[in-house]
């Protein structure tokens, strides 16, 4: 991912990612993304759950007034599950890596673009980036967990410090 | 009737095209492109009708496509669907000649409430 290089202006750079973006307004664009792209009955329940020893993490930055990171993670599973879904019929019967990023990213990406827009100054949205370890956050990591078909779905909002 | 999709996310095309079929455009000859670059080489190929493509992608964002498809002078009908649905993205976008901007997430409604306009 592109750091993130300008400086915060005065106005919402001194905001936390949680004042900024508050559990509920990071639960609502979710819930809309799995409703629209996952399928009408599929929901992410606020619930807590175990994130398996190994996952895999979907990113994208916002980069504006304020500048922060929101994250998405879950285990490698349920990546390519939400994948599937993603594709519905047109999934094939195995999906390769190259897919699941796509897809995985891609759902970082509209989840991103949806809390991007609420923030009350305008901001540019850099590419999703795939992995298995996203960067480290800031201070005010903002973790917002949810279960979906049992699996835990994490996202993370964060602010990104300046480079020193 | 042909419609481009340009976007650099596969599987987002997929989900484009199979909205598009969802809002009965089932009948559209669609091609693809993976980044504005591709979008600009395949409106000069292909002509299509439409363009519906993404903002931010490698190589050349769709902004940058829209801008470079105005100034050779194409009018093709060119419209967003995109992550980023801020009202100052809107603006740009219609500054720049798109005569939508959809948002994602979406539905088949809202493709045939932009799309009947300039496609019918």
């Amino acid at each position: 991912m592109s750091e993130l290089l300008s400086a915060p202006v005065d106005g919402i750079s001194g905001a936390t990612a949680a004042e900024l973006l508050p559990e509920e307004t990071v639960r609502a664009i979710a819930d809309e993304i799995w409703a629209s792209f996952i399928g009408e009955d599929e929901v992410l329940v606020p619930l807590d759950g175990e994130l398996p020893a190994a996952t895999v993490s979907a990113w994208v930055g916002i980069d504006g007034p304020w500048r922060g990171r929101v994250v998405l993670t879950t285990s490698a599973s349920a990546a390519e599950e939400l994948t599937r879904a993603l594709l519905r019929g047109r999934a094939p019967a195995v999906l390769d890596a190259e897919d699941v990023e796509d897809g995985f990213g891609e759902l970082a990406n509209v989840l991103g673009g949806g809390l991007k827009a609420l923030l009350p100054e305008a901001s540019s949205l850099t590419l999703p980036m795939v992995g298995a370890q996203p960067p480290a956050s800031g201070p005010d990591e903002h973790l917002v967990s949810s279960l979906w078909r049992g699996e835990r779905v994490d996202v993370v909002v964060c602010s990104v410090p300046l480079p020193h | 009737m042909k419609i481009l999709v340009a976007d650099d996310s596969r599987v987002m095309r997929q989900i484009v095209i199979r909205t598009l079929r969802q809002a009965g455009y089932d009948s559209h000859e669609v091609v693809e492109a993976e980044n504005g670059r591709e979008a600009l080489e395949k409106v000069a190929s292909e002509a299509p009708d439409l363009v519906l493509s993404d903002w931010n992608m490698p190589e050349m964002t769709g902004i940058e496509c829209l801008r470079a498809l105005r100034a050779s002078g194409s009018q093709v009908p060119f419209g967003f669907v995109t992550s980023e649905g801020s009202d100052d993205m809107r603006s740009t976008a219609s500054a720049a000649g798109a005569l939508f901007l959809i948002a994602k997430p979406f539905t088949s409604e809202t493709f045939e409430d932009h799309l009947a306009p300039v496609i019918g």
